[in-house]
Protein backbone atom coordinates (compact mmCIF):
# COMPACT_ATOMS: atom_id res chain seq x y z
CA UNK A 1 0.00 0.00 0.00
CA UNK A 2 2.55 2.65 1.18
CA UNK A 3 4.74 1.68 -2.62
CA UNK A 4 1.62 2.32 -4.54
CA UNK A 5 0.77 5.75 -2.53
CA UNK A 6 4.76 6.58 -3.18
CA UNK A 7 4.27 5.44 -7.23
CA UNK A 8 1.09 7.56 -7.15
CA UNK A 9 2.75 10.95 -5.70
CA UNK A 10 5.52 10.62 -8.05
CA UNK A 11 3.36 10.33 -10.81
CA UNK A 12 1.19 13.05 -9.79
CA UNK A 13 4.02 15.49 -9.22
CA UNK A 14 5.63 14.63 -12.49
CA UNK A 15 1.99 14.62 -14.10
CA UNK A 16 1.66 18.18 -13.60
CA UNK A 17 4.84 19.10 -14.81
CA UNK A 18 3.33 17.16 -18.06
CA UNK A 19 0.39 19.46 -17.46
CA UNK A 20 2.54 22.30 -17.76
CA UNK A 21 3.61 21.26 -21.50
CA UNK A 22 0.26 20.00 -22.75
CA UNK A 23 -1.85 23.56 -21.54
CA UNK A 24 1.14 25.60 -23.94
CA UNK A 25 0.51 22.86 -27.06
CA UNK A 26 -3.21 23.41 -26.12
CA UNK A 27 -3.42 27.16 -25.98
CA UNK A 28 -1.55 27.26 -29.16
CA UNK A 29 -3.71 24.77 -30.87
CA UNK A 30 -6.45 26.67 -29.51
CA UNK A 31 -5.52 30.16 -30.96
CA UNK A 32 -4.10 29.34 -33.93
CA UNK A 33 -5.30 26.10 -34.54
CA UNK A 34 -1.83 25.08 -35.44
CA UNK A 35 -0.05 21.72 -34.02
CA UNK A 36 3.39 22.25 -32.57
CA UNK A 37 5.58 19.99 -33.58
CA UNK A 38 8.68 21.93 -32.10
CA UNK A 39 6.80 21.89 -28.54
CA UNK A 40 9.01 19.81 -27.15
CA UNK A 41 12.36 20.90 -28.72
CA UNK A 42 10.93 24.17 -26.64
CA UNK A 43 11.35 21.85 -23.86
CA UNK A 44 15.08 20.58 -24.19
CA UNK A 45 15.63 24.82 -24.89
CA UNK A 46 14.66 25.06 -21.36
CA UNK A 47 16.92 22.74 -20.50
CA UNK A 48 19.91 23.92 -22.04
CA UNK A 49 18.78 27.23 -21.04
CA UNK A 50 18.75 26.55 -17.44
CA UNK A 51 22.38 24.56 -17.54
CA UNK A 52 23.77 27.37 -19.16
CA UNK A 53 22.67 29.92 -16.85
CA UNK A 54 23.69 27.71 -13.65
CA UNK A 55 26.89 25.61 -14.80
CA UNK A 56 28.46 28.53 -16.88
CA UNK A 57 27.12 31.77 -15.35
CA UNK A 58 26.54 30.44 -11.99
CA UNK A 59 23.30 32.07 -11.50
CA UNK A 60 21.50 31.39 -8.71
CA UNK A 61 18.85 28.87 -9.11
CA UNK A 62 16.03 29.98 -7.86
CA UNK A 63 16.81 33.20 -10.37
CA UNK A 64 17.58 30.73 -13.02
CA UNK A 65 13.63 29.42 -13.24
CA UNK A 66 12.53 33.48 -13.94
CA UNK A 67 15.00 33.81 -16.79
CA UNK A 68 14.47 30.59 -18.58
CA UNK A 69 10.42 31.49 -18.38
CA UNK A 70 11.70 34.96 -20.10
CA UNK A 71 14.03 33.45 -22.41
CA UNK A 72 11.48 30.83 -23.54
CA UNK A 73 8.58 33.66 -24.00
CA UNK A 74 10.80 36.35 -25.74
CA UNK A 75 12.40 33.25 -28.21
CA UNK A 76 8.27 32.20 -28.78
CA UNK A 77 7.52 35.69 -29.33
CA UNK A 78 9.83 36.26 -32.28
CA UNK A 79 9.19 33.05 -33.66
CA UNK A 80 6.17 33.52 -33.85
CA UNK A 81 6.18 37.17 -35.49
CA UNK A 82 9.10 35.97 -38.20
CA UNK A 83 7.78 32.44 -38.84
CA UNK A 84 4.75 31.50 -38.29
CA UNK A 85 2.80 34.85 -38.65
CA UNK A 86 3.91 35.21 -42.15
CA UNK A 87 2.04 31.84 -43.29
CA UNK A 88 -1.06 32.40 -40.68
CA UNK A 89 -3.53 32.05 -44.03
CA UNK A 90 -1.60 29.59 -45.71
CA UNK A 91 -2.83 25.91 -45.98
CA UNK A 92 -2.42 23.38 -42.62
CA UNK A 93 0.64 21.75 -43.95
CA UNK A 94 2.74 24.80 -44.34
CA UNK A 95 2.50 25.13 -40.62
CA UNK A 96 3.10 21.41 -39.92
CA UNK A 97 6.20 22.12 -42.21
CA UNK A 98 7.29 25.12 -40.34
CA UNK A 99 7.17 23.84 -37.05
CA UNK A 100 8.81 20.62 -37.43
CA UNK A 101 11.23 22.94 -39.37
CA UNK A 102 11.81 24.79 -36.21
CA UNK A 103 12.23 21.84 -33.81
CA UNK A 104 15.08 20.67 -36.25
CA UNK A 105 16.67 23.45 -36.57
CA UNK A 106 16.79 24.56 -32.88
CA UNK A 107 17.55 20.92 -31.59
CA UNK A 108 20.75 20.93 -34.14
CA UNK A 109 21.64 24.79 -33.16
CA UNK A 110 21.66 23.35 -29.45
CA UNK A 111 23.82 20.23 -30.29
CA UNK A 112 26.06 22.32 -32.07
CA UNK A 113 26.33 24.85 -29.04
CA UNK A 114 26.43 22.27 -26.34
CA UNK A 115 28.06 18.96 -27.87
CA UNK A 116 26.40 15.57 -27.92
CA UNK A 117 27.20 14.49 -24.55
CA UNK A 118 24.28 13.72 -22.04
CA UNK A 119 24.36 16.88 -19.58
CA UNK A 120 22.88 17.17 -15.62
CA UNK A 121 23.05 19.73 -13.40
CA UNK A 122 24.19 19.20 -9.53
CA UNK A 123 22.20 20.88 -7.66
CA UNK A 124 21.71 20.57 -3.45
CA UNK A 125 18.49 19.76 -4.27
CA UNK A 126 18.87 17.12 -7.13
CA UNK A 127 19.19 13.96 -5.15
CA UNK A 128 17.54 14.79 -1.80
CA UNK A 129 14.39 13.85 -0.41
CA UNK A 130 12.25 14.93 2.17
CA UNK A 131 9.29 12.25 3.73
CA UNK A 132 6.05 12.63 5.18
CA UNK A 133 5.06 9.31 7.07
CA UNK A 134 6.65 5.94 5.02
CA UNK A 135 6.53 8.54 1.85
CA UNK A 136 9.46 9.40 0.10
CA UNK A 137 9.50 13.23 -1.75
CA UNK A 138 12.22 13.90 -4.02
CA UNK A 139 12.82 17.42 -3.31
CA UNK A 140 13.59 18.38 -6.42
CA UNK A 141 9.91 16.85 -7.74
CA UNK A 142 7.98 19.40 -4.55
CA UNK A 143 9.89 22.24 -5.52
CA UNK A 144 8.86 21.38 -9.56
CA UNK A 145 5.37 20.37 -8.08
CA UNK A 146 5.06 23.50 -6.37
CA UNK A 147 6.27 25.74 -9.08
CA UNK A 148 3.50 23.55 -11.50
CA UNK A 149 0.23 24.95 -9.12
CA UNK A 150 1.19 27.88 -9.00
CA UNK A 151 2.02 28.64 -12.23
CA UNK A 152 -1.13 26.91 -13.68
CA UNK A 153 -3.29 28.74 -11.15
CA UNK A 154 -1.75 31.94 -12.20
CA UNK A 155 -2.45 31.12 -15.82
CA UNK A 156 -5.85 30.03 -15.01
CA UNK A 157 -6.71 33.42 -13.42
CA UNK A 158 -5.26 35.51 -16.21
CA UNK A 159 -7.60 33.02 -18.62
CA UNK A 160 -10.49 33.65 -16.61
CA UNK A 161 -10.05 37.23 -14.88
CA UNK A 162 -8.36 39.64 -17.18
CA UNK A 163 -8.85 41.19 -20.30
CA UNK A 164 -5.71 39.39 -21.99
CA UNK A 165 -7.30 35.78 -21.02
CA UNK A 166 -10.93 36.51 -22.15
CA UNK A 167 -8.68 38.20 -25.38
CA UNK A 168 -7.05 34.87 -25.43
CA UNK A 169 -10.02 32.55 -24.75
CA UNK A 170 -12.46 35.51 -27.91
CA UNK A 171 -9.45 34.88 -30.35
CA UNK A 172 -9.65 31.09 -29.91
CA UNK A 173 -13.47 31.07 -30.05
CA UNK A 174 -13.92 32.93 -33.03
CA UNK A 175 -10.99 35.07 -34.81
CA UNK A 176 -13.12 37.44 -36.71
CA UNK A 177 -15.24 38.09 -34.22
CA UNK A 178 -12.64 38.73 -31.81
CA UNK A 179 -10.98 41.41 -34.33
CA UNK A 180 -14.80 43.05 -34.67
CA UNK A 181 -14.29 43.53 -30.82
CA UNK A 182 -10.87 45.32 -31.18
CA UNK A 183 -8.88 42.49 -29.98
CA UNK A 184 -5.71 42.37 -32.09
CA UNK A 185 -5.73 38.46 -32.76
CA UNK A 186 -2.03 39.08 -34.15
CA UNK A 187 -0.64 40.11 -30.91
CA UNK A 188 -2.59 37.75 -29.32
CA UNK A 189 -1.12 35.04 -31.31
CA UNK A 190 1.95 36.10 -31.01
CA UNK A 191 1.85 36.29 -27.27
CA UNK A 192 0.20 32.55 -26.77
CA UNK A 193 3.15 31.28 -28.27
CA UNK A 194 5.01 33.11 -26.10
CA UNK A 195 3.19 31.52 -23.64
CA UNK A 196 3.60 28.16 -24.66
CA UNK A 197 7.09 28.72 -25.66
CA UNK A 198 7.82 29.84 -21.76
CA UNK A 199 5.60 26.78 -20.38
CA UNK A 200 7.66 24.12 -22.38
CA UNK A 201 10.56 26.36 -21.04
CA UNK A 202 9.48 26.02 -17.53
CA UNK A 203 8.77 22.51 -17.87
CA UNK A 204 12.27 21.55 -19.17
CA UNK A 205 14.30 23.80 -16.10
CA UNK A 206 11.83 21.49 -13.43
CA UNK A 207 12.44 17.95 -15.19
CA UNK A 208 16.42 18.92 -15.87
CA UNK A 209 16.83 17.52 -11.78
CA UNK A 210 16.40 13.73 -12.91
CA UNK A 211 17.00 13.56 -16.56
CA UNK A 212 19.48 13.73 -18.68
CA UNK A 213 19.69 16.67 -20.80
CA UNK A 214 20.36 15.87 -24.48
CA UNK A 215 19.39 17.87 -27.93
CA UNK A 216 17.64 14.81 -29.60
CA UNK A 217 15.04 14.44 -26.85
CA UNK A 218 12.21 16.80 -27.94
CA UNK A 219 10.17 14.51 -30.12
CA UNK A 220 9.46 12.41 -27.31
CA UNK A 221 8.11 15.52 -25.15
CA UNK A 222 6.48 16.74 -28.16
CA UNK A 223 4.87 13.12 -27.83
CA UNK A 224 3.65 13.62 -24.26
CA UNK A 225 2.36 16.94 -25.42
CA UNK A 226 0.02 15.41 -27.58
CA UNK A 227 -0.96 12.63 -25.33
CA UNK A 228 -1.66 15.30 -22.32
CA UNK A 229 -4.00 17.57 -24.94
CA UNK A 230 -5.49 14.60 -26.71
CA UNK A 231 -6.36 12.85 -23.66
CA UNK A 232 -7.69 16.61 -22.29
CA UNK A 233 -9.76 17.65 -25.51
CA UNK A 234 -7.42 19.77 -28.00
CA UNK A 235 -7.68 22.99 -26.83
CA UNK A 236 -8.56 22.39 -23.44
CA UNK A 237 -6.53 24.11 -20.83
CA UNK A 238 -8.33 22.44 -17.72
CA UNK A 239 -8.63 19.04 -19.46
CA UNK A 240 -4.73 19.40 -20.07
CA UNK A 241 -4.28 19.23 -16.19
CA UNK A 242 -6.11 16.12 -15.84
CA UNK A 243 -4.67 14.38 -19.10
CA UNK A 244 -0.86 15.67 -17.76
CA UNK A 245 -1.70 14.02 -14.04
CA UNK A 246 -3.38 10.66 -15.66
CA UNK A 247 -0.18 10.46 -17.66
CA UNK A 248 2.55 11.05 -14.99
CA UNK A 249 0.36 8.24 -13.09
CA UNK A 250 -0.20 5.92 -15.49
CA UNK A 251 3.48 5.91 -16.54
CA UNK A 252 4.53 5.87 -12.89
CA UNK A 253 2.25 2.75 -12.21
CA UNK A 254 3.24 0.86 -15.41
CA UNK A 255 6.64 1.30 -14.91
CA UNK A 256 6.60 0.05 -11.06
CA UNK A 257 4.62 -2.67 -11.71
CA UNK A 258 5.42 -3.81 -15.69
CA UNK A 259 8.67 -2.31 -16.67
CA UNK A 260 10.54 0.50 -16.06
CA UNK A 261 11.87 0.60 -19.91
CA UNK A 262 8.26 0.84 -21.02
CA UNK A 263 7.75 3.84 -18.75
CA UNK A 264 6.84 5.84 -22.54
CA UNK A 265 4.87 3.09 -23.95
CA UNK A 266 2.05 3.70 -20.79
CA UNK A 267 1.55 6.61 -22.06
CA UNK A 268 0.83 5.44 -25.44
CA UNK A 269 -1.21 2.87 -24.21
CA UNK A 270 -3.47 5.04 -22.62
CA UNK A 271 -3.80 7.43 -25.10
CA UNK A 272 -4.78 4.97 -28.14
CA UNK A 273 -7.00 3.59 -25.41
CA UNK A 274 -8.96 7.05 -24.88
CA UNK A 275 -8.66 7.90 -28.71
CA UNK A 276 -10.79 4.26 -29.62
CA UNK A 277 -12.98 4.92 -26.55
CA UNK A 278 -13.41 8.63 -25.81
CA UNK A 279 -12.08 10.74 -29.52
CA UNK A 280 -12.88 14.14 -28.34
CA UNK A 281 -10.41 13.50 -25.33
CA UNK A 282 -11.63 12.66 -21.67
CA UNK A 283 -12.99 15.94 -20.55
CA UNK A 284 -13.45 17.20 -23.96
CA UNK A 285 -17.01 18.44 -25.33
CA UNK A 286 -17.72 18.32 -29.17
CA UNK A 287 -17.40 21.92 -30.37
CA UNK A 288 -20.39 23.29 -32.30
CA UNK B 1 -24.04 63.78 -29.50
CA UNK B 2 -24.05 64.16 -33.05
CA UNK B 3 -20.34 64.32 -34.51
CA UNK B 4 -20.54 66.22 -38.03
CA UNK B 5 -16.86 65.00 -38.78
CA UNK B 6 -17.00 61.17 -39.00
CA UNK B 7 -19.50 60.46 -42.31
CA UNK B 8 -18.27 57.01 -43.51
CA UNK B 9 -17.86 57.41 -47.53
CA UNK B 10 -17.63 54.29 -49.84
CA UNK B 11 -15.95 55.53 -52.97
CA UNK B 12 -15.69 52.75 -56.25
CA UNK B 13 -15.83 49.89 -53.87
CA UNK B 14 -14.23 46.58 -55.29
CA UNK B 15 -13.79 43.33 -52.82
CA UNK B 16 -14.16 39.42 -53.79
CA UNK B 17 -13.27 36.24 -52.54
CA UNK B 18 -10.46 34.53 -54.41
CA UNK B 19 -11.68 34.49 -58.37
CA UNK B 20 -14.88 35.74 -57.33
CA UNK B 21 -15.49 39.65 -57.29
CA UNK B 22 -18.56 40.45 -55.60
CA UNK B 23 -18.26 43.98 -55.53
CA UNK B 24 -17.69 46.18 -58.40
CA UNK B 25 -17.92 50.06 -57.69
CA UNK B 26 -20.13 50.35 -54.65
CA UNK B 27 -20.46 53.98 -53.57
CA UNK B 28 -22.09 55.20 -50.74
CA UNK B 29 -22.57 58.00 -47.81
CA UNK B 30 -23.79 57.31 -44.26
CA UNK B 31 -24.01 60.68 -42.46
CA UNK B 32 -23.93 61.33 -38.48
CA UNK B 33 -26.93 60.34 -37.16
CA UNK B 34 -28.68 58.95 -39.99
CA UNK B 35 -29.80 55.18 -40.31
CA UNK B 36 -29.19 53.81 -43.57
CA UNK B 37 -30.44 50.83 -44.88
CA UNK B 38 -28.44 48.19 -47.45
CA UNK B 39 -31.08 46.05 -48.96
CA UNK B 40 -30.83 43.93 -51.55
CA UNK B 41 -31.31 39.71 -52.36
CA UNK B 42 -29.11 37.27 -51.32
CA UNK B 43 -25.48 37.29 -52.48
CA UNK B 44 -25.44 41.08 -53.62
CA UNK B 45 -22.77 41.85 -51.93
CA UNK B 46 -23.91 43.25 -48.83
CA UNK B 47 -22.57 41.27 -46.70
CA UNK B 48 -19.54 41.74 -48.36
CA UNK B 49 -19.79 45.67 -48.23
CA UNK B 50 -19.68 45.23 -44.38
CA UNK B 51 -17.09 43.27 -43.97
CA UNK B 52 -14.73 45.66 -46.45
CA UNK B 53 -15.75 48.39 -44.15
CA UNK B 54 -14.33 46.81 -40.97
CA UNK B 55 -11.63 45.66 -42.85
CA UNK B 56 -12.32 41.88 -42.25
CA UNK B 57 -11.87 41.48 -46.05
CA UNK B 58 -9.40 44.13 -48.05
CA UNK B 59 -10.98 46.36 -50.84
CA UNK B 60 -8.98 45.46 -53.93
CA UNK B 61 -9.76 48.79 -55.45
CA UNK B 62 -11.23 52.14 -54.10
CA UNK B 63 -11.75 53.67 -50.70
CA UNK B 64 -13.34 54.00 -47.45
CA UNK B 65 -13.27 56.49 -45.40
CA UNK B 66 -14.58 57.65 -42.10
CA UNK B 67 -14.15 60.91 -41.18
CA UNK B 68 -10.43 61.74 -42.24
CA UNK B 69 -9.50 58.07 -41.79
CA UNK B 70 -8.51 55.41 -44.78
CA UNK B 71 -10.38 52.49 -43.35
CA UNK B 72 -9.06 50.34 -46.41
CA UNK B 73 -5.93 50.57 -44.99
CA UNK B 74 -6.43 49.74 -41.57
CA UNK B 75 -6.55 46.57 -39.52
CA UNK B 76 -10.06 45.39 -37.97
CA UNK B 77 -9.52 46.10 -34.42
CA UNK B 78 -8.06 49.84 -35.22
CA UNK B 79 -11.14 50.40 -37.24
CA UNK B 80 -13.10 49.44 -34.03
CA UNK B 81 -11.03 51.92 -31.91
CA UNK B 82 -12.09 54.63 -34.39
CA UNK B 83 -15.63 53.81 -33.27
CA UNK B 84 -17.13 51.72 -36.09
CA UNK B 85 -18.07 48.87 -34.90
CA UNK B 86 -19.93 45.80 -36.46
CA UNK B 87 -22.48 42.98 -35.44
CA UNK B 88 -21.98 40.19 -37.27
CA UNK B 89 -24.09 38.03 -39.52
CA UNK B 90 -25.58 34.87 -37.47
CA UNK B 91 -24.02 36.55 -34.23
CA UNK B 92 -20.93 34.89 -34.03
CA UNK B 93 -20.76 35.05 -29.90
CA UNK B 94 -18.14 33.35 -27.53
CA UNK B 95 -20.01 30.49 -26.98
CA UNK B 96 -18.00 29.27 -24.52
CA UNK B 97 -18.33 32.73 -22.36
CA UNK B 98 -20.55 33.85 -19.98
CA UNK B 99 -23.24 36.82 -21.20
CA UNK B 100 -21.00 39.36 -19.34
CA UNK B 101 -17.79 38.36 -20.28
CA UNK B 102 -19.01 38.65 -23.66
CA UNK B 103 -19.60 42.02 -23.65
CA UNK B 104 -16.19 42.96 -21.48
CA UNK B 105 -14.53 41.66 -24.34
CA UNK B 106 -16.41 44.50 -26.27
CA UNK B 107 -14.57 46.79 -24.25
CA UNK B 108 -10.74 46.02 -23.67
CA UNK B 109 -9.66 49.13 -26.18
CA UNK B 110 -7.64 51.60 -24.71
CA UNK B 111 -10.66 54.42 -25.50
CA UNK B 112 -13.52 52.86 -23.95
CA UNK B 113 -11.73 50.93 -21.20
CA UNK B 114 -12.45 53.77 -18.83
CA UNK B 115 -16.26 53.71 -19.87
CA UNK B 116 -16.40 50.05 -19.39
CA UNK B 117 -18.96 49.99 -15.90
CA UNK B 118 -20.87 52.78 -17.54
CA UNK B 119 -21.27 51.10 -20.92
CA UNK B 120 -22.03 47.53 -19.40
CA UNK B 121 -24.94 49.72 -17.33
CA UNK B 122 -26.08 51.43 -20.36
CA UNK B 123 -26.50 47.47 -22.51
CA UNK B 124 -28.25 46.09 -19.60
CA UNK B 125 -30.52 48.94 -19.57
CA UNK B 126 -31.50 48.62 -22.87
CA UNK B 127 -31.57 44.88 -22.59
CA UNK B 128 -32.45 44.07 -18.73
CA UNK B 129 -32.54 40.42 -20.10
CA UNK B 130 -28.86 39.90 -20.40
CA UNK B 131 -28.57 41.48 -16.77
CA UNK B 132 -30.40 38.75 -15.20
CA UNK B 133 -28.44 36.32 -17.48
CA UNK B 134 -25.26 37.38 -17.22
CA UNK B 135 -23.44 34.59 -15.65
CA UNK B 136 -24.72 31.78 -18.02
CA UNK B 137 -22.81 30.82 -20.67
CA UNK B 138 -23.21 32.42 -23.94
CA UNK B 139 -24.81 29.33 -26.47
CA UNK B 140 -27.63 28.54 -23.79
CA UNK B 141 -29.20 32.00 -24.71
CA UNK B 142 -32.19 31.58 -27.28
CA UNK B 143 -31.91 32.95 -30.64
CA UNK B 144 -33.25 36.74 -29.64
CA UNK B 145 -31.36 36.62 -26.78
CA UNK B 146 -28.60 35.94 -28.37
CA UNK B 147 -28.84 38.65 -30.79
CA UNK B 148 -29.43 41.03 -28.08
CA UNK B 149 -26.40 39.73 -26.26
CA UNK B 150 -24.53 40.35 -29.80
CA UNK B 151 -25.84 44.44 -30.48
CA UNK B 152 -25.24 44.59 -26.95
CA UNK B 153 -21.08 43.39 -27.35
CA UNK B 154 -21.43 45.67 -30.42
CA UNK B 155 -22.37 48.98 -28.42
CA UNK B 156 -19.54 48.05 -25.67
CA UNK B 157 -17.17 49.72 -27.74
CA UNK B 158 -19.14 53.07 -27.51
CA UNK B 159 -19.25 53.15 -31.51
CA UNK B 160 -19.89 56.33 -33.39
CA UNK B 161 -21.15 53.84 -36.39
CA UNK B 162 -22.76 50.69 -36.01
CA UNK B 163 -22.99 48.15 -38.97
CA UNK B 164 -25.84 45.46 -38.09
CA UNK B 165 -25.66 42.18 -40.65
CA UNK B 166 -28.74 40.50 -40.70
CA UNK B 167 -30.08 41.43 -36.79
CA UNK B 168 -33.63 39.60 -37.77
CA UNK B 169 -32.22 37.03 -39.80
CA UNK B 170 -33.94 33.64 -38.44
CA UNK B 171 -36.29 35.03 -35.38
CA UNK B 172 -39.27 34.94 -34.78
CA UNK B 173 -41.99 37.74 -35.39
CA UNK B 174 -42.36 39.36 -32.22
CA UNK B 175 -38.67 39.09 -31.69
CA UNK B 176 -38.11 40.76 -34.83
CA UNK B 177 -40.30 43.87 -33.72
CA UNK B 178 -38.19 44.28 -30.96
CA UNK B 179 -34.99 43.79 -32.71
CA UNK B 180 -35.90 46.62 -35.07
CA UNK B 181 -37.21 48.82 -32.17
CA UNK B 182 -34.01 48.30 -30.81
CA UNK B 183 -32.14 49.58 -33.78
CA UNK B 184 -34.29 52.37 -33.37
CA UNK B 185 -33.48 53.22 -29.78
CA UNK B 186 -29.72 53.11 -30.21
CA UNK B 187 -29.95 55.54 -33.31
CA UNK B 188 -31.83 58.10 -30.81
CA UNK B 189 -28.79 57.78 -28.16
CA UNK B 190 -26.99 59.21 -31.22
CA UNK B 191 -25.67 56.26 -32.71
CA UNK B 192 -24.71 56.11 -36.92
CA UNK B 193 -26.22 53.09 -37.55
CA UNK B 194 -25.71 51.27 -41.53
CA UNK B 195 -28.35 48.43 -41.44
CA UNK B 196 -28.77 45.25 -43.63
CA UNK B 197 -31.38 43.44 -43.75
CA UNK B 198 -33.39 41.07 -46.02
CA UNK B 199 -36.76 42.42 -44.50
CA UNK B 200 -36.85 44.99 -46.65
CA UNK B 201 -40.34 46.65 -45.42
CA UNK B 202 -39.21 46.88 -42.11
CA UNK B 203 -36.01 48.01 -42.75
CA UNK B 204 -37.05 50.87 -45.34
CA UNK B 205 -39.69 51.81 -42.90
CA UNK B 206 -37.63 52.92 -40.35
CA UNK B 207 -34.27 54.04 -42.53
CA UNK B 208 -34.01 57.94 -43.10
CA UNK B 209 -31.95 56.39 -46.69
CA UNK B 210 -31.54 53.47 -47.89
CA UNK B 211 -29.39 51.40 -51.20
CA UNK B 212 -30.09 48.70 -53.20
CA UNK B 213 -27.74 46.78 -54.31
CA UNK B 214 -27.65 44.22 -57.17
CA UNK B 215 -25.14 41.86 -58.19
CA UNK B 216 -22.58 44.19 -56.52
CA UNK B 217 -23.70 47.43 -57.55
CA UNK B 218 -25.85 50.14 -56.09
CA UNK B 219 -28.41 50.48 -58.21
CA UNK B 220 -31.12 52.65 -56.47
CA UNK B 221 -31.14 54.95 -53.51
CA UNK B 222 -33.05 57.49 -52.03
CA UNK B 223 -35.37 57.96 -48.76
CA UNK B 224 -36.74 54.79 -47.04
CA UNK B 225 -40.31 55.59 -47.44
CA UNK B 226 -39.80 57.04 -51.00
CA UNK B 227 -38.23 53.01 -52.03
CA UNK B 228 -40.84 51.57 -50.15
CA UNK B 229 -43.19 53.24 -52.42
CA UNK B 230 -41.00 52.88 -55.96
CA UNK B 231 -42.53 50.32 -58.30
CA UNK B 232 -38.70 48.81 -58.90
CA UNK B 233 -38.73 47.77 -55.44
CA UNK B 234 -42.09 46.56 -54.43
CA UNK B 235 -41.41 44.38 -57.68
CA UNK B 236 -38.13 42.81 -57.02
CA UNK B 237 -38.54 42.92 -53.09
CA UNK B 238 -41.37 42.94 -51.63
CA UNK B 239 -43.50 40.57 -54.35
CA UNK B 240 -46.39 43.16 -54.77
Amino acid sequence: MVQFVQIVVNGVFTGGVYAIIGIGLSLIFGVMRIVNFAHGVFLVVGMFTTLFFFERLHVDPFLVIPLVVLVGGLLGIVLERFLLEPIVRAPEHASILMTVGIGLVLSNLLLFAFGDAPQIINTRYSTSTWHLGPITFSTALTIAFVLTVVVIGGLALILERTDLGRSIRAAAQNADAAELQGINTRRVRSLVFGIGFALAALAGALLLPQLFAHPSIGPTYTLKAFVVTVLGGMGNVAGAIGGGLLLGVTESLGAAYVSSSYRDAFGLAAFLLVLLLRPAGLFGRSRT
Amino acid sequence: MRDPGFTLTLRHLQAGYGDVQVLWDVSLEVRPGELVALIGANGAGKTTTLRAVASLLRARDGEVQFGTNRLDRMSAHDIVNLGVAMVPEGRQLFNQMTVEENLLTGSSLSRTRPLRRSNLDRVYALFPLLRERRLQEASTLSGGEQQMLAIGRGLMSAPRLLMLDEPSLGLAPTIVEEVFGVVQDIRREGITVLLVEQNVQQALRIADRAYVLESGRIVLAGPGLELLQSAEVRRAYLGI
